[in-house]
């Protein structure tokens, strides 16, 4: 399978971190982790940059963040998602079903259709 | 902590030009995910400098992640590097509402290469009001422009004036025209009259040329003085 290229992923790092959230709440660490876990062989991102897209969503209101103590007694941030989060990632997964969809209708079903394009 | 973490982690801060608050909440939360994944690499089997190696190697690089981390649109951005996105943003690429830098993008761009409302710079291109050597815009007056409105030794556009013209209405010692004079639109004529009867291809070029040299310069002391703040914070950032 081919791994996501950058541009691809632009703008869409923020839907794949509101899913996340969605489940509760959750740590830079604990949110990349999930990330790479999930996507493994699909998407490969640098740790550092999921804090940029984390403090974007907080300026916008779609997550809020509070410190608590770990178990190991280091202070730790975690994020949660807020109501308007919950909207945008309901718009934002409303999007994406269509542009499968989409994607589908124009190229056939997802394995024979797809597995043929480009070839 | 190890120096080499301590070392990272004031490499991002110098990027993130944050406020001294805002900047030790941040190192805080990576310094936590930094920890913690050194805790993890060490229970996989890493020594420590290993580890510590890993961790911030897979973090990425500081002024990529410093940069991300910056403020979105504060009121003045400057950067050394990359781009500058801001109400009023110098750097070597700045993008904003006035915008200073080799290359400017903004309502108000100045710069080598500018695209904007107002563009001022050596090569100006798609500008409402262009000013410099080359204009490509709306309204473009130089040695050589393209315009709705150009003006020039060689003018090519809507309404063109100059020593060789062409466009839609020309007028010059040698005229390539879909109009002349006697039938171009009246907005036109009214627009032409308006600029030859004030004088304001002169006008315009006396009162910009000085604004534009001087925005150049101090865009580049900023860039410079950033530049200068980033390489006494840690003189190895200079990859």
């Amino acid at each position: 399978m081919a791994i996501l290229q950058k541009k691809t992923l632009d703008g869409n790092v923020e839907t794949l971190i509101l899913v996340i959230l969605q489940e509760g709440q959750s740590y830079g660490y604990e949110i990349i982790q999930t990330l790479n876990d999930r996507a493994a062989g699909v998407l490969k991102m640098g740790e550092g940059t999921a804090y940029p897209v984390l403090h974007r969503l907080e300026e916008r209101e779609l997550i809020i963040s509070r410190w608590t103590k770990a178990q190991n007694g280091r202070k730790r941030k975690y994020y949660r998602l807020t109501p308007k989060g919950r909207r945008t990632l309901a718009q934002n997964v409303q999007q994406w079903e269509a542009l499968v969809q989409l994607m589908q209708n124009l190229l056939g079903s997802e394995s024979v259709g797809l597995s043929g394009v480009g070839k | 902590m190890s120096e080499m973490l301590e070392s990272y982690l004031d490499r991002v801060m110098v990027y993130a030009n944050r406020s001294d608050e805002e900047a030790a909440d941040l190192r805080n939360e990576l310094q936590d995910h930094l920890l913690k994944k050194i805790d993890d690499l060490q229970a996989e089997g890493l020594s420590e400098s290993d580890a510590i190696y890993q961790a911030i190697n897979k973090h990425g690089h500081p002024r990529i992640i410093g940069y991300g981390l910056r403020k979105r649109f504060p009121l003045i951005d400057i950067r050394s590097h990359g781009t500058a996105r801001g109400v009023i943003a110098i750097g070597p690429k700045a993008v904003g509402i006035f915008a200073f830098g080799g290359t400017a993008i903004g309502v108000f761009a100045c710069g080598g290469f500018a695209i904007g409302g107002v563009a001022l710079g050596g090569f100006a291109l798609a500008a409402i009001f262009a000013f410099c050597g080359i204009g490509v815009g709306t309204f473009a007056y130089g040695g050589m422009v393209l315009g709705v409105l150009a003006t020039g030794g060689f003018a090519s556009g809507i309404v063109a004036v100059g020593g060789f013209a062409i466009g839609l209405l020309a007028e010059g010692g040698k005229e390539f025209s879909y109009f002349n004079t006697e039938n171009a639109p009246r907005f036109m004529k009214l627009l032409l009259g308006l600029v030859r009867s004030k004088g304001l291809y002169l006008w315009a070029t006396i009162v910009t040329v000085p604004i534009m040299l001087a925005l150049v310069a101090v865009t580049n002391v900023f860039t410079i003085r950033e530049r200068r703040r980033i390489q006494n914070a840690d003189p190895w950032l200079q990859e």
